[in-house]
């Protein structure tokens, strides 16, 4: 699944083509030796296709982009793998600690950290690597036409070349470490392609999770757990899952919304190039199709998922019915009904009293106290 | 009066959740009629700044979780002599008071909660209020109130554990609080100002007479009211044969165990005396008659019932004092209150609570 929210810092400028295809990638193809191996690829720029509609041309180094617009960009790339088959590396970084980091030495400290990391990335990676910074402080890399063995030599780099990196605060010096998520899609393996965020996440989460200072490559999913390929025009049914693992409700919400902004998105677009086709579209709908069937096919699965956490234990509960009166025939009791009718009186009173005072002065509030 | 309205169909489908709350000093308990009971100390506290929020992941923390995350949280003993601490005399326009009441509201939404009414219920609750609760205190508990029930009612503390007991005639309630102690007597009517009495010896004031004797008898020692009250609940009782009360109490942040026997019991008997002269007081101005199955029906109820021996050490006081007396404790210190305010609201009349709502 494509990040849920970023900002896009592009190294690279973006270039429309203006044809609405894009311009094709010319970085190494699959199998290349690692692009790293040494030295940075120099050259032309990485251009990005223009063929969502969106004017990504000129240099925005630096520039933020709207989650949705970066969402769309990532889609684009890994459409373009899809479409021209190559592989795709993805790889998720964050600086260990970063949070204790800024409590620490301060925003200025965090901020540079930063800085010296895109600075390190845009000085060791490819010109046709994408690298995006996420708002929560961490990086997103995309490497297309790249081999795994490739991607796992630039990983380990990547992870040398920081802990070189020093910072100074007074008179510390203050070193940094790396966590990354490595993950890795074969160009004929739609599926795969688009599972490849969530991987590099899993794998990012699960390097943290062991101390940091390392790159954890999460293997594709399954066969049975993988998306399945949809159908061309008709919604994707709900896969025949394993029982959902347990989710955060609050993160499950906020993925639902997104879901269905996108799935609406996409119909929206779906819907205006069936009424205006023009040549070359064809291939273009298509995708828009299968993308349609599969958000249904999401948004299914996440309806699923809600209803199970909704009735989970523990979940809003929904509360336990009243019995209604228990007291039978003590009701009855004249004694009792005698003893009801002076409470109720008392509290009667009391409101009376209550908004007499509320109507009077403050100074004129009653002292003396209905009896209750 | 206006006309009593009746209930619409609507209301009737929609069932009625009856609440019975005894909002003390120490403990807001609640019995309802779904068969929920809580209790939930009463303490409520809102975190101090972004950062224990973000801790915290909760905007209003209550009873037990508030008293351990306490140093994180602006905190509030809402309540103060059984009564919300924004009605008491002097506080009604300060800050302090504003807070007290929105942690007042806090807290009885928060029992509201815990007795899980469902969605569609009406919920008509009638709480207790000290027996000489006065109109302010009485206002603010109403306003906290309004906030989350549909209908409400106040109802004499000891009244409400009387009645829940079926104990109506001729008894004399002690109700023992943190805040509050109160005494009434029921002769088959309600009771009135003249059959009610409210002292402020009560659990707190334990809590303060023990801290200060332990401060006195050893001053090195470190400890909070918090602690001391902990220690009270632990190890309260007036038996001349308590068992050994061996607590360990920080000294220049080195537990050090000290002997507090002697120390818990003197301070807890020093509610006996005066619990003894509020019942003297009411034996001797009711029908002479009456007094003596009067003396022989005293019934101990209330949080501060909990204290080993009380019983024995009232009835002992009574003997010497008047002659005689039989203290019966009620099964249930923590829910007297609150079960006989539940009994009331399935005893009230429906028509009686559409008119106060």
């Amino acid at each position: 699944m494509p990040p849920p929210d970023a900002n896009w810092n592009p190294r690279r400028g973006f270039r429309d083509s203006g044809d609405g295809r894009g311009e094709e990638p010319r970085g190494r193809r699959s199998g290349d030796p690692a692009p790293g191996a040494g030295e940075p690829a120099s050259g032309r720029r990485r251009g990005f296709s223009g063929s969502l509609g969106e004017d990504f041309s000129g240099d925005r180094q630096g520039a933020l982009f709207s989650p949705a617009q970066l969402r769309r960009l990532v889609l684009a790339e890994i459409d373009r793998a899809v479409r021209q088959r190559y592989a795709l590396g993805c790889l998720r970084l964050a600086v260990d600690r970063l949070d204790s980091l800024q409590d620490i030495y301060g925003l200025d400290a965090r901020r540079e950290i930063s800085a010296s990391l895109l600075a390190f990335l845009a000085r060791d990676l490819r010109s046709s690597d994408f690298v995006g910074c996420l708002t929560d402080g961490s990086v997103l890399v995309l490497l297309p036409h790249i081999a795994p063995a490739s991607l796992r030599a630039i990983s380990q780099r990547l992870l040398r070349g920081v802990r070189k990196l020093s910072f100074e605060s007074g008179r510390k010096r203050v070193h940094v470490t790396l966590s990354i998520g490595v993950a890795f899609a074969r160009g004929e393996d739609r599926s795969a392609l688009h599972q490849i965020y969530d991987q590099a996440q899993a794998g990012l989460e699960r390097a943290l999770a062991l101390g940091g200072d390392r790159a954890v490559e999460q293997e594709p999913q399954p066969p049975a757990l993988a998306e399945a390929p949809a159908p061309a025009l008709a919604p994707a049914p709900a896969p025949e899952a394993p029982p959902p693992a347990p989710l955060d409700p609050e993160l499950l919400l906020r993925t639902v919304r997104q879901a269905l902004a996108e799935h609406q998105h996409t119909l929206t677009r779906l819907t205006e190039s069936r009424a205006a086709p023009a040549a070359g579209d064809g291939r273009q709908m298509e995708l828009l199709e299968r993308r349609v069937a599969k958000l249904a096919g999401e948004l299914e699965r996440y309806q699923g998922e809600l209803q199970r956490l909704s009735s989970a234990p523990g979940a809003a509960e929904p509360g336990i019915r009243s019995l209604g009166k228990q007291s039978g025939a003590s009701a009855e009791d004249p004694t009792k009904k005698a003893l009801m009718g002076e409470i109720f009186r008392a509290n009667v009173a009391l409101r009376e009293a209550l908004l007499a005072s509320s109507r009077a002065l403050p100074s004129e509030a009653p002292d003396s106290d209905p009896p209750a | 009066m206006s006309p009593t309205p009746q209930p619409t169909g609507d209301q009737r489908e929609r069932g009625i959740l009856y609440l019975g709350i005894d909002l003390g000093t120490s403990r807001t308990s609640v019995s309802a009629s779904n068969g929920v009971r809580e209790t939930v100390p009463s303490y409520v506290g809102y975190p101090k700044d972004v950062v224990s929020k973000k801790l915290l992941k909760k905007d209003v923390l209550f009873g037990d979780e508030a008293i351990k995350n306490r140093l994180s949280l602006n905190l509030f003993r809402p309540l103060e002599a059984g009564v919300i601490k924004s009605s008491l005399e002097g506080q009604a326009a300060s800050a302090d008071a504003e807070a007290n009441l929105k942690a007042a509201q806090d807290l009885i939404g928060e029992i509201v909660r815990r007795a899980k009414p469902h969605a569609d219920e009406l919920i008509y609750a009638v709480i207790g209020v000290p027996a000489q609760a006065s109109i302010r205190n009485k206002e603010a508990i109403l306003k906290a109130a309004r906030e989350h029930v549909d209908s409400v009612m106040l109802c004499s503390e000891p009244f409400s554990v009387a009645y829940g007991l079926d104990l109506l005639d001729d008894v004399l309630v002690i109700d023992i609080g943190a805040g509050t102690t109160d005494l009434c007597r029921m002769h088959g009517t309600m009771p009135e100002e003249a059959d009610q009495l409210t002292l402020t010896i009560a659990g707190d004031s334990i809590d303060r007479s023990l801290a200060s004797k332990i401060k006195a008898k050893h001053p090195e020692a470190q400890f909070t009211t918090q602690m001391v009250k902990e220690i009270k609940e632990r190890h309260a009782s007036v038996s001349p044969t308590m068992a050994k009360a061996l607590v360990r109490l920080p000294v220049k942040g080195k537990p050090v165990e000290f002997d507090l026997t002697d120390l818990i019991r003197e301070a807890c008997r020093e509610i006996v005396a005066p619990i003894v002269d509020g019942l003297a007081d009411l034996i001797a101005s009711f029908d002479p008659e009456f007094q003596e199955r009067l003396k022989n029906r005293v019934l101990l109820a209330g949080g501060g019932s909990m204290i080993k021996n009380l019983d024995d050490a009232i009835e002992s006081e009574m003997r010497q004092r008047l002659g005689g007396g039989k203290v019966i404790r009620v099964e249930e210190p923590i829910y007297g209150g609150a079960n006989g305010a539940l009994k009331i609201a399935n005893d009230m009349p429906d028509e009686f609570w559409e008119r106060l709502r």
